[in-house]
């Protein structure tokens, strides 16, 4: 009896720490996952902040560019680069611009924002679900060694250093 | 032997009346087509002439007066006298008067003036512009043109740079409603005269109200002008920024030229270009407005910093950015107005003479330009040039005529005019005179510089030259001389076909008229045109002529008693053949006699010319001092006929040219005096007229004037036999003159001395070679 029982407090022992590791195993994994969308999320935050940039660049070159050619229209037309009304024009394609341009960079960059706060979200994530997986794992073998004790026999030399699967054997 | 002579003819008098200059010159066709003098002879389509239409009274005015339709059915004639605006119906009874203008008889030619709906803007040089309003039914009523001006203050007018260039402005203040103290740099001129005008600091008004110095003025700020703001970096932005970049928030989007740059301190200060629109925010427990906020990057065009400190928004900076307004009394008035795509243009600005303006559509009174459809225009024609007349033209283009030259801008339903549509195409080159031109058809006629040229702009249909001009004066330019007006009828309606033209001489002394000759039915660059003088009855002389429609309206001075002038206005009328002609026993409203005075009240103790029966001629009758006519008891007198029309007589004279016999086999051609052996012209509708032998021999003390009638043969209205007190019979007949001398320029004239019809067909010479 003595050797039965003691071969099923030793397989008991076996299944805590087979518990233990999975948990610490499955916080291990969604924290590599969720690391991995919030890399996959700060890089599209950084190729947001980027697009933005470049947006904000080619609305600045595409006003140029229409400015440009009301100038060289308006020369052609043998108007006086002083004219008022050349000026209104100036000023309102340049606000017809400016506000498109702030739309799609403010846009961009607010998408951009959100990115990086999901990518901090994800790595807090990941990081609360490492620690809950070790939390879990710790709450098993306690709850496993209280068990034990209240039933027979002390712990097993193997129980060793639970972050290592091997040691159990 | 006897002496070898030729026969020429002419039947075609279209030409008009010639320069003298192509009387050697038979190969001219205008020397052909033309005459030495054909003085009030009327060019028929047909190539002959006829006797030219009358001039009926309608009231007694002065200076310049032209009908204006307000609406359909409602005509009124606006008069222009000295000092003096009225307004009078149909009828010739005065709506509508007042004084104190501005103009005089030798400068209302310079008056413009432009209808939209029931108001009539009035522009003169160095005169705030007017408007006329009529209320539809009754009432006229005049108040100065003024531009809008919105509840916040933004008066809505033209504002140009008119002080001079690179000349900073410093408002001390920038709040809506105070008093603030302009500052400029050295250089500006500021006069008590300043005081009442505005300028606007980037964009926003400022009244001036006290001018302290050249450089100081107070002004009462009515928009809120656009504040200053100190921004902070982390590096010395001077490597960045430069004094006078404009630069740019990347978050908030504000936009301010860079006045200061602050090395030690990394500093810049901005003069905004736009008021503040970031919410006011509360830093370090007070409320403060900002423009550029933290966190931002500041853009310009040497780079850009991120912004790491900014201050509220401060007083103004001292910045160039300001500009004048255009039209005031400081700056002067426009002295053209026009309307054309319901918009009222103002044109010829003392102050900016070559700008163009065009109200907002259909807000006369909204002359700020922007961007939006219909806003306000304000554009600047090239070359320097000084605009006299914008002139709506052919397919909706405008033509703008100018000292530099003519443009046209090209407007079209695919190009509406609006903001930023406006293009000067060069049509000419031609210096323009300030005569107003006139358009007829598809032509707009106008008068270049030096006052002797009548030109026309003309379309050719050609895609990248559309419109070009043309001379209608050459060969003719000794009847032009300091033309006044032009005036052309849109229609013929006078009971005839041809349209003319009529062009008045600053002297009154005659009306030019001009048949414009069509080619296939068409008015085309192909066109010419016949001129001919048209004198005034009597003693007269013309102050001024105008058109609306089919009527052409004269406004005539006349001396019925040589010295006491008398001005009438007169309508063109081809039933009648006097000038002021009035029937006597029927008078027109306005010229009903006071009580007591007699119908020719306002003849006056002088003379006129009588008619009844339509083409009876009675001859000259005296007036008493009351208006009434003395009788002189001839046979077929009835003064009280009511056919009797009392007016001034005109002669119409028709002088061929003579031409020489051409070069070829030796028969001393040319060479030798020549005699008109036989000289016969061919008439119908005929009431008498006299031919004429003139003198054209050697010029002497004691010898005849050039000219000068030695000889005449007269055709009587009634022969022996016939009842005088009828209507003359109106003959179509060939008359013969045998006249007098030998001369190297033989002359020889036609002279329609009494009033009446006749029509001249042929003039068939035989002259010896």
């Amino acid at each position: 009896m003595g050797t039965a029982a003691g071969g099923a407090s030793g397989a008991s022992i076996a299944g805590l720490g087979f518990a233990a590791a999975s948990s610490i195993a499955k916080g291990f994994g969604t924290q590599a996952a969720d690391e991995f969308q919030a890399d996959r999320a700060t890089r599209a935050a950084e190729l947001g902040r980027t697009q933005a940039a470049l947006t904000d660049v080619t609305y600045r070159e595409n006003l140029d560019t229409t400015l440009g050619n009301i100038d060289a229209i308006r020369a052609a037309a043998h108007i006086d680069p002083t004219s008022p009304t050349t000026a209104a024009l100036r000023d309102y394609n340049t606000r017809l611009s400016d506000r498109q341009r702030m739309a799609a960079v403010g846009s961009l960059r607010q998408q951009a924002s959100e990115d990086e706060a999901g990518a901090t979200y994800l790595r807090k994530a990941g990081d609360f679900a490492l620690k809950m997986g070790f939390l879990d794992a710790a709450a098993k073998v306690a709850g496993g060694i209280g068990l034990g004790l209240s039933s027979s026999s002390g712990l097993s030399s193997s129980s060793g250093n639970p972050l290592k699967l091997g040691a159990l054997y | 032997m006897a002496a070898l002579s030729a026969t020429t003819s002419q039947r075609d008098f279209s030409a008009g009346e010639v320069d003298v200059e192509v009387k050697r010159d038979d190969t001219n066709p205008l020397m052909r087509a033309g005459a030495r003098q054909m003085s009030n002879w009327r060019i028929l389509n047909t190539r002959g002439l006829a006797n030219r239409p009358g001039r009926r009274a309608i009231f007694p005015e002065t200076g310049r007066v032209e009908r204006v339709t307000m609406k359909p059915g409602s005509t009124f004639f606006l008069a222009f006298g000295p000092a003096t605006l009225r307004v009078y119906d149909e009828n010739g009874a005065m709506v509508f008067g007042v004084g104190g203008r501005s103009w005089s008889n030798s400068s209302i030619r310079f008056i413009r003036w432009a209808v939209i709906g029931l108001s009539i803007y009035i522009a003169f040089e160095g005169a705030q512009p007017s408007v006329l309003t009529w209320d539809g039914v009754a009432t006229w009523s005049e108040a100065t043109f003024a531009e809008t001006v919105t509840l916040g203050n933004q008066k809505r007018t033209f504002f140009y740079r008119i002080s001079p260039l690179g000349i900073t402005m410093k408002p001390s203040t920038r709040s809506v409603g105070a008093g603030a103290t302009l500052t400029f740099s050295a250089g500006m001129n500021l006069t008590a005269a300043h005081v009442g005008t505005r300028m606007r600091f980037v964009g926003r008004q400022v009244l001036i109200t006290a001018v302290a110095s050249a450089v100081s003025a107070t002004a009462t700020i009515e928009e809120t002008l656009p504040a200053s703001q100190v921004l902070a970096f982390t590096p010395d932005p001077i490597d960045t920024f430069s004094i006078g970049d404009v630069v740019q928030g990347t978050v908030t989007n504000s936009k301010g030229i860079v006045t200061q740059i602050n090395s030690g301190a990394k500093q810049i200060t901005v003069q905004l270009l736009t008021v503040p629109t970031t919410p006011t925010q509360v830093r370090g427990n007070v409320l403060s407005v900002f423009a550029f906020v933290t966190p931002e990057v500041v853009v310009g065009p040497g780079g850009s910093l991120p912004l790491v400190g900014v201050t509220p928004v401060g007083n103004p900076e001292a910045v160039t950015i300001w500009d004048d307004e255009v039209m005031n009394a400081l700056r002067g008035w426009p002295a053209s107005v026009f309307s054309d795509q319901n918009r009222l243009g103002f044109c010829n600005f003392p102050s900016v003479p070559r700008s163009i303006g065009w109200s907002a559509i259909g807000l006369p009174t909204d002359l700020y330009p922007d961007a939006q459809t219909g806003n306000a225009i304000f554009e600047l024609a090239p070359e320097q040039c000084q605009v006299f007349d914008v002139v709506p033209g052919a397919e909706s283009s405008e033509f703008v005529f100018t000292d530099k030259g003519i443009w046209y801008i090209a407007i079209s339903a695919t190009n509406p005019l609006r903001p930023g549509s406006v293009g000067f195409q060069r049509v000419s080159s031609d210096v323009c005179a300030n005569v107003q031109p006139r358009i007829v058809q598809d032509l707009i006629l106008y008068l270049t510089t030096g006052l002797i040229q009548l030109m026309a702009v003309i379309p050719v249909g050609a895609t990248n030259r559309p419109y070009t001009t043309k001379d209608l004066t050459e060969q003719r330019t000794h009847l032009f001389e300091d033309p006044i007006a032009i005036a052309v009828p849109n229609s013929a309606g006078l009971g005839f076909a041809e349209r003319y033209i009529y062009v008045l001489n600053a002297s009154g002394d005659h009306v030019v008229v001009g048949r414009l000759q069509t080619v296939d039915g068409q008015i085309s660059a192909q066109s010419t045109v016949g001129w001919v003088p048209w004198k005034p009855g009597g003693s007269g002389n013309i102050l001024w002529i105008s058109s609306l429609g089919e009527s052409v309206v004269f406004v005539t001075q006349y001396f019925p008693d040589g010295v006491t002038p008398v001005q009438i206005v007169e309508g063109l009328d081809n039933a009648i053949y006097l000038d002021a002609g009035m029937l006597v026993n029927a008078a027109p409203p306005a010229l009903t006699p006071p009580v007591g005075k007699g119908p020719l009240w306002w003849v006056g103790a002088g003379s006129v010319d009588l008619m009844d029966q339509v083409t009876r001629m009675m001859g000259t009758y005296q007036v008493d001092a009351d208006g009434f006519i003395i009788p002189q008891n001839n046979g077929g007198e009835d003064l009280t006929a009511a056919s009797l029309i009392a007016g001034f007589a005109w002669d119409a004279v028709l002088e061929p040219f003579i031409p020489p016999v051409q070069a070829g086999q030796d028969i001393s051609q040319r060479m030798e005096p020549r005699l008109i052996e036989q000289a016969q012209v061919y008439v119908m509708n005929s009431t008498g007229f006299a031919m004429t032998t003139l003198y054209s021999g050697q010029s002497g003390p004691a010898l005849p004037a050039l000219g000068a009638a030695m000889a005449t043969r007269r055709i009587p209205t009634w022969n022996q036999g016939e009842d005088a007190t009828l209507p003359p019979p109106l003959r179509e007949q060939s008359y013969l003159d045998r006249p007098l001398g030998r001369s190297h320029d033989p002359r020889w004239a036609v002279v329609k001395e009494t009033p009446g019809p006749i029509t001249v067909l042929e003039i068939a010479t035989r002259v010896t070679v």
